[in-house]
């Protein structure tokens, strides 16, 4: 297996840099489209990766595209009561699901996301090198959607549960609850 | 292995930015992801006494350890499996805004952009100096013979230009007249010709109306054209430069 392409720094944009967004926003609102490159730049690939953790398989770029296509036309009604990053995942989740929604009329299936689930881990796991890193990523992708995604949040973003409930649309306690069983699931099947 | 039974005595609570709230119900599991997130983004989800309780928690609380190494591992994980994403294919789908400016350029291509453009400044600069510094050297520009033209009494010699020294005859405009570069030249041009032809500068101001209907009247009745074109097969240039030999 070759060794994957990890990203060479953290993220571009790291939580707390509200500020500069909010600048971002304020300029690109100016008439500045500089700044929609930027904001792109900053949020792309946390998008990415959370569109991979829901289950989206090989559209991932579709789907980040389509979150900040949908961001972009209604950013003057963006408030900032909540970071723009969080408002681009509840957008991205929103979007993920109607495109599930969509997928199953058509194909009529009872569960897409889990199915979706299942072959993300499968397509995914070649990227993961290390022996340990592949089987925690594997007993992730084994969670259920929710916990799937309040971990993935909560872990590989950073967000705090009161961001992560807005986004999965749930409360913070709630999303408390879902972090605790999906480590301890995630522990489980490693000691398995 | 032991399980976590939270802050124990004299560790306090953690108030960081992670837990569901600040309060009772907030453990030092609770913390963890934001203890990693922090080391690994540089941000500042715990404050620097959360960090300081919450790793000496950790330093004696085996469970901790293992979930913090758990988490570490997960995030790394989900790091290295961030799909490609196409930045430029992204932007260029953005809707654009009435009065948008700027192209669709990344950041990064517009940094680029200004490098080019300093370089384009300065060759301009440059060119811009010789064209200058060439018009400087040329000859001056032959035109028509002096024209004699009836000069009202009150504008022939202002007593202004009367004072002035004939010290060079580059220096034309009166010393009221405030300096214009882009005429400079076209003054120069005129300093050359001889005395009693057709003043230009400041001295046309000081002329009334019913002067000036005159002196345009008689422009009217002039049979002859200036050339407009200078002699580019006149006179040597000096050594000095810019005067006839």
């Amino acid at each position: 297996m070759t060794e994957p392409a990890r990203p060479p720094s953290e993220p571009v944009a790291a939580a707390g840099d509200d500020a500069v967004d909010r600048a971002l926003v304020a300029r690109w609102l100016a008439g500045d489209e500089w700044a929609a490159a930027a904001l792109v730049e900053r949020h792309a690939q946390a998008l990415a990766r959370f569109a991979a953790s829901v289950g989206v398989r090989d559209d991932v770029d579709e789907v980040v595209q389509d979150t900040f296509v949908r961001a972009f036309r209604s950013l003057e009604s963006f408030r900032g009561d909540s970071s723009l990053r969080t408002w681009l995942f509840t957008i991205e989740r929103r979007l993920v699901v109607d495109r599930h929604r969509s997928a199953r009329r058509r194909r009529d299936q009872a569960d897409v996301p889990d199915a979706d689930a299942a072959t993300t881990a499968t397509a995914l796991d070649g990227m993961v090198a290390e022996e340990t890193e592949r089987r925690v990523h594997q007993a992730v992708t084994e969670l259920s959607p929710m916990q799937r995604q309040v971990f993935t949040l909560r872990v590989t973003e950073g967000l705090s549960y009161k961001e992560i409930a807005v986004i999965a649309g749930t409360t913070e306690g709630a999303a408390r609850v879902h972090y605790f069983n999906a480590v301890r699931a995630i522990k489980e099947r490693l000691d398995a | 292995m032991r399980d976590c039974v939270g802050w124990g005595e004299g560790e306090g609570e953690g108030e960081g930015g992670g837990g569901p709230a600040a309060g009772a119900s907030l453990e030092p599991r609770d913390l963890l992801p934001d203890l990693v997130a922090d080391a690994a983004d540089g941000g500042s989800r715990l404050s620097s006494a959360d960090r300081t309780r919450l790793l000496a928690h950790v330093a004696t609380c085996a469970e901790c350890q293992a979930e913090l190494q758990l988490v570490r591992t997960a995030r790394r994980a989900g790091w290295a499996v961030t799909p490609p994403t196409d930045i430029a294919a992204i932007v260029s789908a953005l809707p654009r805004r009435p009065g948008m400016v700027g192209s669709r350029v990344p950041p990064r291509a517009y940094r680029y952009a200004w490098r080019i453009a300093a370089v384009i400044s300065t060759v301009a600069v440059g060119a811009l100096s010789v064209a200058v510094l060439q018009n400087r050297m040329r000859p001056p520009v032959r035109t028509a013979p002096s024209i004699q033209l009836p000069v009202p009494a009150a504008a022939a010699s202002p007593p202004e230009v009367a004072q002035l020294p004939a010290r060079s005859p580059h220096v034309s405009a009166p010393a009221h007249v405030a300096p214009a570069p882009v005429g400079a030249m076209a003054t120069e041009v005129a300093s050359t010709e001889p005395e009693g032809g057709l003043e230009v500068g400041g001295r046309l101001a000081d002329l009334s109306d019913a002067q000036l209907n005159e002196l345009l009247g008689d422009i009217d009745r002039l049979d002859a054209v200036p050339e407009g074109e200078p002699d580019l097969a006149g006179p040597a240039l000096s050594a000095r430069g810019g005067e006839s030999l």
